[in-house]
């Protein structure tokens, strides 16, 4: 009686558990593709803040509008894109568009991710007719054994930004022959520090410098490469099968880099009495500049929508950064790719080429979203470089733009830069030489880079 | 010791306390009063540390509360919205957490079958994968299963946990088998005894589990991202992270929001703070 009582129950139980699964599983079901009216849906992870919302909340309408019969599909990523974009592609359900920088590019083209975009282009007459009118340089970053995997639709152009107010503060009272102009073409490495010497400043008379002629970056690539570059040196050789920062150019590059906190005083260093300062402004080089304590920044140009809105206190403008044996400065881009997965790469296309488009560059230039590619948006009063908008030099980007490089792209980069930076970091807290660290970091780089051997 | 010297000693030791729990507030303080600034204010450096925790216009230096702040966040966010999504999920995660796992815990401590040991062994080594390694299968499963941007993608993966069946096991070995042997005699089912005799004899270990399952629930990031891509089903973390761009951040906003969303957690913890306490102690677990 009590064994069939129990088998009884037993079985109620399971029979309640199969309803549940039963009805978890019929309505734990997400929405099917939903009906698009016979259009051709595309999907498109969307991520980057604000802005970037506010800007496909206007593109993709306007992209719908011109392309009726394409329906695109907004894929909100807020945060850790990259390590959402590799899981969906491993698991087979990858997006049909993905925004792309180049840095990252090699580790997905290595895994075959993404669809070559010329035959798309070739048949595209439209875009073929304004092809000339986008800039050449936008697309190396893209490009792998002269197949294209991606377009950029947007540029990240550096500039020194100044601080006019401290400029103009300390011109009032230096004497004649002490005054310093800003930033411009004209100087070279020394006279960067001349005047970053000048502009360290004990402003509140207590003891300590509060305010400082520059601030260093730390040791990323998109720091090392243009300080390398202006030295004559690459990072890596050709084929990025060996670093060459043993080199005695590169020695004496980061010995320049690293003598501004250390030697010169001029930057803010990152241990002892000055760590405190730089501590206590939250986050990184921007949040001291921003906090009017810093006369000259290098940095992108990414930086200017941000300074629009948060700096009040003081002044500022951009100038060229200040050249070594050779002119360099740093250079990327943000584009957009095919996933190699898409069954609608037509559709994709059209979306990118409309990205690219006077009309959709004009509608990431209203939205502050980057520097156009194409070069009538750029040069003209009406668009790029309108006066109204700060900084008030805008040009200034375009001339770096004909010197500026990308950083190498390396399928391992982050653990390469890591492996890098983990080295030299020594040599920038003073702590051991700059000729140990760099060789250190080289032979540390030289054995990752035996994982970009093809 | 003499009584002066036990007055000294507390004196001292009170003193030591006071100290270290100022500066576990520190952050928690500053990030109220950076709540409160103005976004450029955020930037500026004050004349002293103690300053800087009072919000000031950034041009005149007058103090100047922005209250606005934890109103705008609604404005720009559908912070209510998330609110709703990270509480169902987390309390649904939090039930069905502690469904599951005192029902194997209790399987697992007192029946009697073969290869349980072995079983339970198998299911304890699960806690040795890392959540990256599961987590690309989990989602080919919750994609094939149509499951995307819906509320069992977020809450069915995390009903099932290994550290939670070995946290009440642990605490289920631990109580008399008398009140099971003179319920069985009474015709009592084992799954009335789990009910009637076990689950109440429980109470501070299952607080415990819920506690942690709540927490790590509510704070979860990484799986919810994953899961959704359409904003009325971000839960609270994954939608606080709009307010973050490449080049920006809206850290007064942020703030606000982050204070906002403590709240159910903060009453959970005062609810249940006592219990915690006990069924660390009684569990002998220490953490996750």
């Amino acid at each position: 009686m009590r064994t069939e009582t129990s088998w009884r129950k037993c079985l109620c139980l399971l029979a309640a558990s199969v309803l549940v699964l039963v009805v978890c599983l019929v309505t734990g079901c997400g929405s099917k593709e939903e009906d698009a009216g016979g259009r051709t849906i595309i999907t498109l992870p969307t991520t980057g803040g604000d802005r970037m919302e506010k800007m496909y909340a206007e593109m993709i309408p306007a992209f719908e509008k011109a392309h009726p019969d394409v329906k695109v599909k907004r894929m909100d990523v807020p945060g850790s894109y990259y390590i959402k974009l590799q899981i969906m592609i491993a698991a087979g359900s990858a997006p049909d568009l993905a925004p792309m920088m180049t840095m990252r590019l090699p580790m997905f083209l290595y895994r075959n991710a993404f669809l070559p975009l010329n035959d798309l282009m070739q048949a595209d007459n439209e875009f073929q007719a304004r092809k000339s009118d986008i800039y050449e340089k936008t697309w190396s970053g893209f490009e792998k054994d002269g197949k294209l995997y991606g377009l950029a639709y947007s540029q990240n152009l550096y500039a020194v930004y100044y601080n006019k107010t401290i400029f103009d503060t300390y011109n009032k009272t230096a004497p004649e022959g002490e005054k310093v102009e800003y930033p411009n073409s004209t100087w070279d490495l020394d006279k960067f520090v001349e005047v970053a010497k000048k502009l360290t400043l004990d402003t509140d008379g207590d003891g300590r410098i509060d305010q400082y002629g520059t601030i260093s970056s730390g040791t990323p690539f998109y720091v090392t490469c243009p300080i390398l570059r202006r030295f004559g040196l690459e990072l890596f050789n050709p084929e990025k099968t060996k670093c060459n920062l043993d080199r005695p150019e590169a020695i004496e590059a980061m010995q320049w880099y690293f003598d501004l906190p250390l030697k010169y005083h001029v930057a803010p260093s990152p241990v002892g009495p000055d760590a405190r300062s730089v501590g206590a402004v939250a986050g990184g080089p921007q949040e001291m500049f921003m906090a009017g304590r810093v006369a000259m920044w290098e940095a992108e140009s990414e930086w200017r929508f941000e300074f629009n809105k948060k700096i009040k206190s003081f002044e500022w403008d951009i100038g060229e950064p200040p050249h070594g044996r050779f002119k360099a400065a740093g250079f990327e881009c943000f584009g957009m790719s095919i996933t190699a997965s898409s069954k609608h790469p037509k559709e994709a296309w059209k979306f990118i080429g409309f990205l690219t488009s006077p009309e959709g560059q004009k509608i990431l230039l209203k939205h502050e979203i980057g520097i156009p590619v194409l070069k009538s948006l750029c040069q003209s009063p009406e668009y790029f470089l309108n006066p109204k908008d700060l900084p008030a030099h805008k040009e200034v980007y375009l001339k770096t733009l004909e010197y500026g490089e990308d950083i190498p792209s390396l399928r391992n980069f982050q653990e390469v830069e890591s492996a890098i930076s983990d080295q030299l970091d020594w040599a920038r807290i003073g702590k051991k030489p700059t000729e140990e660290c760099c060789k250190a970091a080289a032979r540390e780089a030289d054995k990752l880079l035996e994982e970009n051997k093809d | 010791m003499t009584r002066y010297e036990s007055s000294v000693g507390r004196v001292i030791l009170l003193l030591v306390l006071v100290a270290f729990a100022v500066t576990m507030m520190i952050p928690f303080l500053w990030s109220i009063a950076t709540s409160l600034k103005d976004p450029a204010a955020v930037y500026v450096q004050a004349s002293s540390f103690i300053q800087n925790f009072i919000p000031r216009d950034p041009k005149t230096r007058e103090v100047s509360i922005q209250w606005h702040n934890y109103v705008d966040v609604w404005r720009k966010l559908p912070l209510g919205r998330f609110y709703f999504v990270s509480l169902v999920v987390a309390v649904v995660t939090t039930f069905g957490r502690v469904f599951t796992s005192s029902l194997a815990a209790y399987a697992f401590a007192r029946l009697e079958f073969p290869g349980r040991d072995k079983l339970f062994l198998l299911y304890l080594a699960t806690l040795m994968i890392p959540g990256e390694v599961t987590m690309i299968p989990t989602f080919i499963i919750v994609g094939k299963l149509h499951w995307m941007n819906s509320y069992w993608a977020l809450i069915l993966p995390g009903m099932f946990t290994a550290f939670g069946t070995f946290m009440l096991r642990q605490f289920f070995l631990t109580l008399p088998k008398d009140l099971e042997d003179a319920a069985l005699i009474d015709g009592c089912s084992r799954l009335g005894i789990w009910w009637r005799i076990i689950l109440p004899l429980s109470v501070p270990a299952l607080v415990t589990l819920v506690i942690f399952t709540f927490l790590g629930s509510w704070n979860s990031f990484m799986w919810p991202l994953i899961v959704t891509d359409t904003t009325d089903m971000m839960t609270i973390p994954v939608g606080l992270a709009k307010l973050k761009g490449d080049y920006s951040q809206e850290i007064a906003l942020m703030l606000s929001a982050s204070i906002q969303v403590l709240i159910p957690v903060f009453i959970l913890f005062v609810a249940c703070q006592k219990r915690i306490t006990e069924g660390i102690v009684m569990s002998g677990f220490g953490g996750i």
